[in-house]
């Protein structure tokens, strides 16, 4: 594949560089791309030049390199791959390597304030970087997974708008509901 | 209780909260619920439940209901009448005796099916690509297996013959 550069231009003006290899892991910038409407740069009116950085960043890791990324999907385990007659046990374990130094890079990647979170979730929703999108919306889901709802509310400065009566009420209620959710 | 214009998460687009709210499983919802009006309304909304299947996070459970055998889940009883209402079925669960009943775990609450083409006793039951396989159990050599779509709408859901089974049974 080339490695024709493309520039994006951000919400406020400012123009980066990327390889069209990685924009590639944007659906967004990939039909772009494919459709031949590539005119110098791409403007990107609804990201900003805080996050677009960390977008290219994310970009640059994973384009052409949907393999690995879905096996950590898979839990480090590809489903699809069949164990063929000259099946490599070497190559398996590079693989492995591979795979636990992407999903080291992600940690490192992730490490960032909500604001953040909350802005790579838009543009990755935005861009169709559906690897980008997976990874901060489960971020945000581990933050309500298994907490009460203070702290819900306190991980997402959310102000309860239940009185003390409908917030007991509400528990009545819920608990009709209890059984069924109990084999989902 | 009025359902609020507050956003779900403050700062955050609604269509992306729903995202991350749909992939916590459902059985914290108590404590979701609980957060805010908007939340509380949220769970409930044909949103959050199209966004739990496009997200895959939904299971599907048959659960036979029979004479002999009674499994052991605390749906409400069997309904008596057919209650219609909007069906967002993420569970279902089938009875063994025409009709077929329909359980919406949405709204905690059963919806009557169509009849089942022929009555059966002690017949077997499974589900494959989503549809439900019934087997067995009827004196009859045609009809020996019937299949239902549970994710069809109520009115044109039709249960159909298959006809390979006593070939593959004996």
């Amino acid at each position: 594949m080339s490695s024709t550069k493309i520039f994006l231009k951000s919400s406020d003006d400012k123009t980066f560089e990327i390889d069209e290899t990685a924009a590639r892991a944007s659906e967004t910038l990939k039909n772009i791309i494919d459709g031949g409407c590539l005119d110098g740069v791409i403007p990107l009116p609804n990201v900003s030049s805080n996050i677009l950085p960390k977008v290219i960043e994310y970009c640059k890791k994973h384009g052409g390199d949907n393999g690995s990324s879905k096996k950590i999907a898979n839990g480090g385990v590809d489903k699809d791959k069949e164990i063929l007659p000259d099946y490599d046990e070497e190559e398996d374990k590079r693989e492995k390597v591979r795979v636990d130094e992407l999903k080291k890079w992600e940690e490192e990647y992730m490490d960032f304030d909500q604001q953040v979170l909350y802005d790579l979730m838009l543009a990755a929703n935005y861009l169709h970087i559906k690897g980008l999108l997976d990874l901060t919306v489960e971020k945000a889901a581990s933050m309500i997974r298994g907490r009460t709802p203070d702290q819900i509310r306190e991980n997402f400065n959310i102000n309860s708008d239940f009185t003390p009566e409908e917030e007991e009420e509400m528990i009545l209620i819920e608990d009709e509901w209890d059984d069924e959710w109990a084999f989902d | 209780m009025a359902a609020t214009d507050e956003l779900l998460i403050p700062n955050l687009r609604d269509d992306i909260a729903l995202q991350c709210i749909a992939r916590v499983p459902s059985c914290y919802r108590i404590h979701l619920s609980l957060v805010s009006k908007s939340w509380y309304s949220t769970l409930r909304s044909p949103p959050f439940f199209s966004t739990r299947d496009r997200l895959n996070c939904t299971h599907h459970l048959l659960n036979l209901n029979m004479p002999y055998y009674n499994a052991n889940l605390d749906t409400p009883p069997l309904p008596s009448s057919a209650p219609k209402s909007m069906s967002s079925a993420v569970t279902s669960t089938l009875s063994f005796l025409p009709p077929v009943c329909i359980f919406d775990s949405c709204f905690n609450k059963w919806e009557i099916g169509p009849n089942m083409l022929v009555e059966r006793k002690y017949a077997s039951a499974g589900v494959m690509n989503g549809k439900i396989y019934v087997m067995g159990g009827s004196a009859r050599s045609d009809n020996w297996v019937e299949v239902l779509d549970p994710r069809l709408d109520l009115g044109s859901m039709f249960p159909v013959p298959l006809n390979f089974g006593a070939k593959i049974f004996g």
